[in-house]
């Protein structure tokens, strides 16, 4: 098995232990501290029943509340659920989650918009420098510790490592070299200008390299973080969204640009593509051996719930 | 020609939200008829309990019609089928979908706004195909917990006595 094997197979294992369905986990947040904060997330996560009989959309000062019953829905920090007015289609679909759970137990997974958004807006409240330290850490550190943690996923992009030219009669190679390689130049090129020297990203080539870690240069990594110093609290929150779901820094920084900014034309995707790169190596991989039941199957349409659920919320005309 | 693909990307959507929510609302309908069942049947009890208290023989008697009326109400709620309720073929909230999708725009902002209409379509789509799979491999996650002690009774060979609540 080659390294890029193991690697991905390593995930999926994570995967599979971290996955525990229904037990009583932080709605908003995934990884935060537990806390008794008195939301409705939370009181959600725990009790895990529906408690409400009706999800209304308020609106004021040019922001839109959801509300529970005609009182604000909170987020797991506190923070009152409300996107800006220009994200109506956003509000419409974060009332559709909450509107549509049945009475039967709620599971945390039915509601990856809220749980998105939520941490959206935590982080941007969090980021006022006169926060509270507590809530900092609830969050999961400062935005320098998340950009530091996301930065790692720069030196082991999954739009970075090559498989050998013998596996699966080079098709999987061939295909990698065309679809990551004009993305790969585009990066490179985006990245540039935030730094002295045009910028070169370090690719892991399996035949070349063989069983080693990656690791990007300095200045990379300096030109990646002054990009992550660029974005709002908000698009922060979706990149790290997008960052972990497709284990892909470039895959983020796809999503950011062609969500919120004109892309150039070198870096213009459509989402059904950034989770196909993201998954390149296990599509080549059911080809030949088949779907593994209650892995590949759920992960394809995981991947691209998550996406894609970034994506509306990131959106920005 | 944008205003036919914004057209067709926005029927696509509003499609997949329909056949998306059957499920939620099969099973929203469900429980508002169990919870009918519970009403009438208390109200049911409550008519048994005032009748037995009647003395005269002709009052007793007219409790009989309205006795009557609420089995059948019952029976007919037992009966009715949600998986055949006709607004299970709707999306109740289409008229503000339309107008938080249909804001005024430049052209390049149609092409973004048709990619995200398209987005949002695979969103739900995949969201919804999710939560089918993780509710067919994790069959332990709907069901009551009576119906769990019970299985794991079975498992070893034993079984929950009936008289025993749990």
């Amino acid at each position: 098995m080659s390294f890029n094997n193991c690697l991905k197979t390593g995930t999926l294992l994570r995967r599979a232990i971290v996955r525990n369905h229904g037990t009583s986990t932080s709605i908003g947040i995934d990884s935060t501290v537990e806390n008794n904060l008195k939301t409705e997330s939370n009181r959600l996560s725990k009790t895990l029943n529906r408690f409400w009989e009706k999800v209304t959309i308020e609106q004021n000062d040019g922001q839109l509340k959801i509300s529970l019953d005609g009182k604000p829905l909170k987020t797991p920090l506190s923070n009152e659920l409300s996107v800006s007015q220009t994200q109506a289609p956003l509000a419409h679909f974060l009332k559709r989650e909450w509107s549509n759970l049945s009475d039967l137990t709620i599971r945390p997974h039915s509601l990856p918009l809220t749980s998105i958004v939520s941490r959206c807006i935590d982080l941007t409240a969090v980021s006022d420098p006169h926060c509270d330290p507590e809530l900092v850490t609830k969050i999961g550190g400062n935005r320098n510790t998340i950009c530091q943690g996301l930065l790692r996923y720069l030196d082991t992009d999954t739009l970075l490592c090559f498989s050998p030219k013998d596996e699966f009669e080079g098709a999987l190679r061939r295909a990698q070299e065309k679809e990551y390689m004009p993305l790969i130049r585009g990066v490179e090129q985006f990245l540039s200008p935030y730094v002295k020297n045009p910028v070169s990203l370090k690719i892991l080539d399996a035949d070349l390299h063989g069983l080693r870690g990656n690791a990007q240069t300095q200045e990379t990594k300096e030109a990646a973080m002054k990009f992550l110093s660029t974005l709002s609290p908000w698009n922060l929150a979706v990149f790290e969204k997008t960052v972990l779901t497709t284990k892909s820094f470039i895959c983020g920084l796809l999503l950011i640009l062609n969500k919120t900014y004109i892309p150039s034309a070198a870096l213009k995707v459509s989402m059904e593509q950034v989770a196909r790169l993201a998954t390149l190596e296990t599509i080549y991989q059911t080809e030949r051996w088949g779907e593994v039941e209650d892995t590949h199957d759920v992960d394809k349409r995981d991947v691209r719930r998550n996406v894609n659920a970034a994506a509306i919320a990131a959106y920005q005309e | 020609m944008q205003r036919n693909e914004i057209l067709s990307s926005y029927k696509a959507l509003v499609k997949t939200l329909v056949r998306a929510q059957r499920r939620y609302k099969k099973a929203q309908a469900e429980d508002e008829i169990k919870r009918q069942v519970a009403l009438l049947t208390y109200k049911k009890i409550n008519l048994v309990r005032q009748q037995a208290l009647e003395k005269d023989a002709q009052k007793r008697l007219e409790f009989l019609p309205m006795l009557n009326e609420v089995t059948k109400d019952i029976d007919v709620l037992k009966r009715s089928d949600p998986a055949r309720l006709r607004r299970l073929h709707f999306y109740d909230d289409v008229r503000a979908l339309r107008q938080s999708l249909a804001q005024p725009s430049t052209p390049e902002t149609l092409a973004k706004r048709i990619d995200h209409i398209r987005d949002i379509a695979s969103f739900v789509q995949n969201q919804h195909e999710y939560e089918e799979l993780i509710d067919r491999y994790n069959p332990g996650l709907k069901m009551s917990q009576a119906e769990k002690v019970k299985r794991t009774a079975a498992k070893v060979g034993l079984e929950v006595p009936e008289s025993i609540p749990v």
